[in-house]
């Protein structure tokens, strides 16, 4: 009983330790990110490439699934809604459940299947081998080389295939309306732009934005504190860093309700 | 300058990485060219020569990439140049450092422990290739391989504090 007491209060604080440290380097790559060293041309161009991985290679299969969250919700649920006669709130109901709720969420863990373990293991693959020492050699920071494009793509990838998401799936849901139901484009956008609050475009930016955030930082904080030289640190770091995003999700969600 | 400095153990060769890095830490004035500090992996060997001068003079890649083409061309490894780290040997990698020196302008080279990591078949490419090098170079080897550089003409013994403060003053 002691033993697992004591288990479990080391447990505790050893997470409430490596919370410390995360936000600690939270604070140093916004701090990096204020210094404008994303417009340096080696970091620029890494910048670059990240976006290219993240925003642009994902495109097909991200349009793939928006489509069918496109048909099975709005469409779906469109349909029932005029089925029981409640077909002035599907404005609402698009702005809860695509808006605030699917775009942001599909969008995330589709690039943190994605994106976060090729971060993760790139980065946790890079301090094994000593490369990072490599960039400190020649005078550059990891920090703004490394991390900072990492975690600026991610944002914005975040954001804009949020806004791409949402798009797409309330044109689909508006077609299968229009055949089936002869509604109007100009009616569904109305619909929308009325029940889209202040409020919904303030969650939606939150939620894409600390996501991008933490999809990327948790991965990177995680390869660089938990490998050091042997080769079995790299599993380890991703089954970690994984877990630890999981987490995370779950705390941006859950305070993006709050808004 | 060409100096030598003999250190007996792996502690020492740690220690001497840990005293470069931390006096690189501020701003690149020595170029460390070492087997435990490689080239990155996911660049491709002109992007590793040209990512010092890129980052620290502020200007595109492409301004770097003919003269890196230039030295690439003169060390015959033309054909190397979109390859990754993998593709070269230790010897090439090693040029591959001094041509990324060369292009960001670093005047104080330190070649730590080449004898552990330059297959013996190039070691006699390596002195030739020491013998050339017109920058202020230090090499760091052990004790046991001082011989193998005794046909470099005006290697001087040095203590590494001694050589850096000549370094650091320019």
């Amino acid at each position: 009983m002691i033993n697992y007491l004591y288990n479990l209060g080391r447990f505790y604080v050893n997470s409430f330790k490596d919370f410390k440290e995360y936000i600690y380097f939270c604070l140093i790559i916004v701090s990096q990110f204020l210094t404008f060293k994303l417009f340096n041309p080696a970091v620029f161009l890494v910048t670059l490439r990240q976006i290219y991985f993240t925003g642009v290679q994902i495109i097909k299969i991200h349009l793939f699934i928006a489509t069918i969250v496109g048909i099975g919700l709005v469409g779906l649920f469109g349909k029932f809604l005029f089925s029981i006669g409640a077909y002035e709130h599907i404005g609402k109901v698009l702005v809860l459940v695509i808006i605030r709720e699917f775009a942001p969420l599909i969008t995330t863990l589709l690039l943190s299947f994605r994106s976060s373990t090729a971060i993760g293991t790139e980065i946790a693959t890079m301090k094994l081998n000593n490369e990072i020492k490599t960039l400190n050699s020649i005078g550059i920071n990891e920090y703004n080389y490394l991390f900072l494009p990492r975690v600026f793509s991610g944002v914005v990838c975040i954001f804009s295939l949020s806004v791409f998401f949402a798009f797409v799936s309330i044109m689909v849901g508006y077609f299968i309306l229009s055949f089936k139901l002869n509604m109007t484009m100009d009616y569904v956008v109305k619909m929308v732009i009325n029940e889209l609050s202040l409020d919904d475009i303030a969650c939606f930016i939150y939620k894409t934005l600390f996501f991008g955030f933490v999809i990327t930082t948790t991965p990177i904080f995680t390869s660089m504190t938990t490998v050091s030289k042997y080769s079995t640190d790299v599993p380890i770091s991703l089954l970690k860093g994984m877990m630890r995003l999981f987490y995370g999700l779950i705390f941006v969600e859950i305070t993006g309700l709050l808004i | 300058m060409r100096c030598i400095h003999l250190i007996d153990c792996k502690e020492q060769e740690d220690g001497l990485i840990a005293k470069l890095l931390e006096v690189n830490s501020a701003s690149l004035q020595i170029y460390i060219i070492a087997k435990e500090l490689p080239l990155i992996s996911n660049l491709s060997v002109i992007e590793n020569i040209v990512l010092p001068a890129s980052y620290h003079k502020n200007a595109r890649l492409k301004d770097y990439i003919e003269e890196a083409l230039r030295y690439l061309e003169g060390f015959g490894l033309a054909d190397k140049v979109h390859k990754r780290r993998d593709d070269l040997d230790e010897f090439e990698q090693m040029l591959v450092k001094y041509i990324s020196c060369k292009i960001v302008e670093v005047k104080n080279i330190v070649f730590m422990t080449p004898m552990k990591f330059i297959a013996p078949e190039k070691f006699e490419d390596f002195k030739r290739f020491l013998k050339n090098c017109d920058e202020n170079y230090l090499i760091i080897d052990y004790n046991k391989f001082y011989n193998e550089y005794n046909d470099i003409d005006k290697l001087n013994i040095m203590g590494f504090d001694e050589w850096l403060i000549h370094a650091l003053k320019g």
